[in-house]
């Protein structure tokens, strides 16, 4: 059993490394290459931490294997586009100005149904409203609403809305991030001071935001 | 480009790992078949207490290789072969000669098995 735990860990670690060497790109929308490598190695890491009689790198050697190949594919596709296509396919108009193109939605096997289940998922209850509904080479559907039917900006209104900058969480249950604190632009002099003058230390604050306009707001600790 | 330098470390690393899989596989059924061929000839020749002496060192060898081999084969089918190379000196010391003549054929042919499990074969491969 002992050995089951020990490879279990071992297992983990390299799949977590091999996740981390994919990429961001694997532990969001996946492409086709990417999917098929996800699936494969959940399943071949599967076998030896299952089963303790099969050699460890039976399960290795091919995960290291799709991660070079997914890491080869994924590099030859940014390098072409003919080979992007081929593995990747293309975006797919499915609604054009408001009309649905049934010869598209034929050849990617897609209901009505499906259809209107992924526009109303993006607040689209009338086909009149959508410019144009794309599928995405990751099967996700891009919807882009006629203008006269988009939520206005605050440009279009004409409204002058204040820039707060960009927010950070720079004290998160008492620990400073000095990522954070750098990207809004402020030091842990700052901080300190910020926090000095609030009457407060670093262990009592739950949440600390800043901006990077100067503006923090902070949210104390509560009592257990 | 750092990902594309680590396609060519990781493939470099197999190519590390298959090449030594082979080379072991080669080596130590290659050197297994030779003393299992001197214990068959030394059975026939009726040299039985040199033989035992040399199946139960070829046990022995066996159970080093063992530790090397189950690094990139399935280990119940080594444990198996183990056990078969066991059995050759108790046949020995048995006095069955004719029985123990016949074990070292079926570890000869174990070793040719195993001799061409790790290479690209179409059988292998399929």
């Amino acid at each position: 059993m002992l050995i089951s735990v020990i490879r279990a860990v071992i297992l983990y670690t390299a799949i977590i490394g091999a996740i981390r060497l994919m990429g961001k790109r694997q532990i969001s929308e996946l492409q086709t290459s990417e999917l098929v490598v996800t699936l494969l190695i959940s399943d071949i890491a599967a076998i030896p931490m299952q089963d303790s009689g099969q050699p460890l790198v039976s399960g290795f050697l091919p995960i290291a294997i799709l991660v070079m190949c997914e890491l080869l594919i994924s590099g030859l596709m940014m390098k072409s586009g003919r080979f992007r296509r081929i593995v990747c396919g293309r975006p797919v108009i499915v609604v054009n100005d408001g009309k649905v193109d049934q010869k598209q939605l034929r050849r990617l096997r897609m209901t009505v149904e499906d259809l209107f289940v992924q526009l109303r998922e993006k607040s689209v209850v009338q086909l009149e409203e959508v410019a144009y509904a794309i599928v995405e080479t990751n099967g996700t559907m891009s919807v882009i609403k006629k203008p006269d039917q988009d939520v206005p900006t605050a440009n279009m209104l004409g409204l002058a809305v204040p820039d707060t900058g960009m927010e950070t969480v720079v004290i998160s249950d008492g620990e400073i991030s000095d990522m954070a604190l750098s990207l809004c632009g402020h030091t842990r002099e700052w901080l300190q001071g910020v926090l000095e003058g609030e009457g407060k230390t670093t262990g009592t604050v739950f949440i600390m935001t800043a901006n990077t306009k100067g503006g923090y707001r902070i949210i104390e600790k509560e009592e257990p | 480009m750092k990902r594309l330098h680590a396609v060519w470390i990781i493939a470099l690393l197999a190519a590390g790992v298959c090449a030594f899989g082979l080379w072991s596989a080669i080596h130590t059924t290659g050197s297994m078949t030779a003393r299992i061929e001197q214990v068959a000839q030394e059975i026939k020749n009726g040299d039985i207490p040199n033989a035992y002496a040399h199946s139960r060192e070829t046990a022995q060898q066996w159970e080093e290789y063992h530790r090397m081999l189950c690094m990139f084969l399935s280990h119940k089918e080594l444990e198996n072969i183990g056990r078969e190379f066991a059995k050759l000196p108790a046949m020995l010391s048995e006095g069955e000669p004719a029985q123990a003549t016949l074990q070292c054929v079926q570890l000869l042919s174990y070793m040719k098995q195993l001799h061409t499990s790790e290479f690209p074969l179409v059988e292998n491969i399929l």
